[in-house]
């Protein structure tokens, strides 16, 4: 990383900064930092950078046992969920054994997923060199192939978090979620597109790393497409045969109980991932980042992005653990590999150290959070002039754009019809 | 001064799961072809069958390559043998061969090498491997003090080509040195076990008889055997004996003067099976020579990055350091390893080193151990390394 770009740069961009905000002779940091950070100099940033180093290297030469047990026991208890919520399910017939049935299932999923999946893939536990814990080799209880997942997400995702142009987990291509992107008519279509993604979830993360948004541009040729097309119909394909076919037909009569209770399983934990992981970058007050902002970023910045571009959720023990630890995704995305287990008391760390630089933290309950999110998804999907007073013209003609195709057929017909009189 | 290490003190949950869990053997055959069809298979993908199974049983995989500790025996003060039972993956051994044993250290695999000990016809079909605790050494202090029967552990496959001949020859000499004895063992116990009637000169260098596994043991055999001769040679100061002092050719023209002309099998430290080596090359017997070094080859490391050497193994290039990340000096070869953020959070490019010493850019965390994982977009060479590449 070059770590010393900053200093020597003789054009000062444009900062973002409030100039009355810093004390008399200190200089501006020679980069833009969101609002809540702007009274930083490059230098507290790079000193902000060091004390997380420090936190990351605590952590990482602390790693041991209990992290191995932690993850070992994680992946029974899930093993376990998994073998009594299919047993259950097999005489699904009796509403309370389907009820049952459905809730371990789905926990199993929630598990196998959040706590266990997505941090297993992300490296978390690679020092532990278990082939079946590796994110190498483990192939998680989703229908998109985990090798597509890793690069989309630890490569890009993770790099570029909330720059928008270049994280592709910014909307996921389907959505707006910052005025940031601009309104396109589609966006009318928000609420709509959200819902159902919430319910698909599974298909939605793996149709995501198909990068169709690009493909439709032409940045992205077909070609490429087919062999990762290939990989997910196969993966998605045993998927489905497992939940929706062979399950169901073991059960003999009980086939419908079964099924249903399957498809019931996998919507819970869809809507349940969709919750959390909205939660994550979306809510009010997360910042977003442009492609000049990451111009010579060092590895100090890159932290302050992460933790700004952040947001938590508040609540037990239990409730960290069925997020998958994602309710501390300021101190996930902070130190990525380092065992989700370890968030919590990492987070009373992160949290004092920005309350000494007077930065944000952003965390709530998940009901305020996710509120705040479908706030955005419904305001969003108008264009931004219907909120703010300047663009008032630009909706109008929006608007017209849009109708156009609809008057003009209504005038059609109206033509037809004065025809019809008149012969 | 020989000990049984039973599981730690009776009652305790843990024990007693752990005394349940050594009563019970790998899944039967007829289980295990049950279990290993396409049905069983789509209906626990994406994990697999064997995922849930060893959640109940830690050697009831499909797969294999796991072994159950059965008993743990203090051989000498530094020289421990762990009985193994291995799972259905174990296509047993020829006695001389090794295999590689991970265990779970501090909650991390660690793989070593080490020499079959027992016999190759042992009826209940276990194995023993005889570790030797080094000095510091990570896995031979923890498989010597930790292990614990019911525990299981990673075994892989025997392998190793200096091996017992087959068809026996009628002499045969062998030289060990320290924890050169384990491969030597295991010879002689086939050996006496097949009845053999030929000439067996097995000469053992140890520092004093104190330290020497099995001893007691071999002599017996030897022993019951008609021809065959067990001589403990010490090599500490002061030690009274037949023969003292380090490996001289005089110690084997005393016992068999034409032993050159006998296959001879030679393992242990590097210092013992140099000179029988140079031995045999000056008087010209050297085709009749089997050697195996217990202590690898040092390969060099530093503090400073620059000055080794990197082996991409795989690919069999080698090249000067120049100081620069692993990655950048693999893709300088034309290599294409799989990279991604370049900034050590994404774990692409995480590759296998097989030896040597590295240290990661960002905490200045050295690894020198073997057989490790490192990322290479953020390290760097310490001194010499060998990477999977």
């Amino acid at each position: 990383m070059a770590a010393t770009a900053l200093y020597d740069r003789p054009d000062t961009p444009a900062n973002a900064t409030v100039p009355d905000a810093l004390p008399r002779g200190v200089t501006p940091a020679p980069f833009r930092l969101p609002p809540s950070a702007a009274h930083l100099t490059a230098e507290q940033v790079e000193e902000l950078g060091r004390e997380l180093d420090a936190i990351r290297e605590k952590h990482e030469a602390d790693l041991g046992e209990v992290d191995a047990d932690y993850i070992r026991r994680m992946i029974k208890i899930q093993k376990g969920l998994e073998a009594s919520g299919r047993a259950l399910l097999q005489v699904g017939v009796l509403p309370p054994a389907w009820f049952g049935g459905v809730a371990a299932l789905a926990l199993s999923k929630i598990l196998d997923n959040m706590e266990i999946g997505h941090n297993v893939l992300h490296g978390q536990y690679d020092w532990m060199e278990d082939p079946a814990i590796h994110s190498r080799t483990y192939e998680w209880d989703i229908p998109g192939p985990s090798e597509q997942w890793k690069s989309g997400h630890n490569v890009i995702h993770h790099t570029w978090t909330n720059v928008v142009g270049m994280d592709r987990d910014v909307g996921y291509g389907v959505l707006r979620v910052t005025d940031q992107q601009p309104w396109r008519a589609r966006d009318l279509a928000n609420p709509i597109t959200a819902l159902v993604l919430a319910f698909i979830f599974e298909y939605g993360i793996a149709l995501h790393g198909l990068e169709m948004e690009e493909m439709l541009e032409g940045d992205h040729p077909l070609e490429e497409a087919k062999p990762l097309a290939a990989a997910i119909r196969a993966k998605a394909g045993k998927q489905a045969l497992r939940d929706y076919v062979l399950f169901p037909a073991l059960a003999g009569p009980a086939a419908p109980a079964t099924f249903a209770g399957n498809v019931s399983a996998n919507v819970v934990r869809n809507l349940w991932a969709f919750t959390v992981i909205f939660c994550g970058h979306f809510p009010d007050g997360v910042e977003m980042f442009t492609e000049e902002d990451i111009v010579d970023e060092t590895r100090a910045r890159w932290y302050l992005r992460q933790m700004l571009g952040s947001a938590n959720l508040t609540g037990s023990p239990l409730f960290h653990l069925l997020t998958g630890n994602l309710s501390h995704q300021i101190e996930h995305h902070l130190f990525p590999d380092i065992p989700s287990r370890r968030y919590a008391d990492i987070a009373v760390e992160v949290r004092e150290i920005c309350d000494r630089y007077g930065i944000d933290y952003h965390t709530g309950p998940i009901h305020h959070q996710f509120g705040t999110v479908i706030r955005g998804i419904l305001r969003l999907s108008l264009p931004d002039a219907t909120y703010k007073r300047e663009n008032r013209f630009k909706v109008r003609k929006e608007l017209k754009k849009l109708t156009a195709p609809v008057s003009r057929r209504i005038d059609e017909l109206a033509a037809i019809g004065r025809e019809g009189r008149a012969a | 001064m020989s000990t049984d290490v039973r599981p730690s003190p009776a009652g305790g949950l843990r024990a007693r799961r752990a005394r349940l869990t050594a009563r019970v053997g790998p899944l039967p055959g007829s289980v295990r072809r049950l279990l290993d069809n396409r049905l069983v298979e789509g209906l626990t993908t994406p994990h697999g069958v064997s995922r849930y199974l060893e959640a109940v049983h830690p050697l009831w995989t499909l797969e294999g390559g796991r072994a159950l500790v059965t008993e743990v025996y203090r051989e000498t003060p530094d020289m421990t043998t762990i009985t193994l039972r291995p799972d259905q993956s174990w296509q047993g051994f020829v006695a001389g061969q090794h295999v590689r044993i991970g265990v779970q250290i501090d909650g991390a695999l660690r793989t070593r090498t080490y020499s079959v000990s027992s016999s190759q016809h042992r009826a209940d079909g276990h194995l023993t491997i005889t570790v030797k605790r080094k000095e510091g050494g990570l896995v031979s202090g923890h498989l010597a003090s930790e292990v614990r029967p019911g525990q299981a552990l990673a075994c892989s496959p025997a392998t190793g080509d200096v091996v017992l001949p087959d068809p026996r020859p009628d002499r045969l000499v062998l030289i060990s040195g320290g924890s050169g004895i384990t491969p030597m063992a295991s010879m002689l116990r086939t050996l006496a076990d097949e009845g053999h009637r030929g000439r067996v000169t097995f000469l053992h260098y140890a520092r004093t008889r104190a330290d020497v596994a099995f001893a007691a043991d071999l002599e017996r055999i030897a022993e019951r055997m008609p021809h065959a001769q067990v001589v403990i040679v010490t090599t500490g100061p002061g030690e009274r004996g037949p023969l003292t002092g380090r490996f001289v050719p005089a110690h084997l023209h005393n016992l068999v003067p034409d032993h050159l002309e006998v296959p001879t099998f030679a393992c242990g430290p590097t210092g013992l099976v140099d000179a029988v080596e140079a031995h045999y090359e000056t008087l010209g017997g050297v085709e009749q020579l089997q050697v195996e070094r217990f202590t690898p080859p040092v390969l060099q490391t530093s503090a400073e990055p620059g000055d080794g050497t990197i082996r991409f193994a795989t690919s069999g290039i080698e090249r000067s350091d120049d100081g620069r990340s692993l990655l950048e000096q693999a893709e300088d070869e034309g290599l294409a390893p799989e990279s991604g953020c370049r900034m050590g959070i994404c774990r692409t490019c995480t590759q296998h080193k097989v030896a040597g010493g590295t240290v990661d850019l960002r905490n200045g965390r050295r690894s020198d151990a073997p057989e490790e994982q490192v990322q290479i977009c953020v390290s760097v060479a310490a001194g010499d390394v060998i990477l999977d590449l």
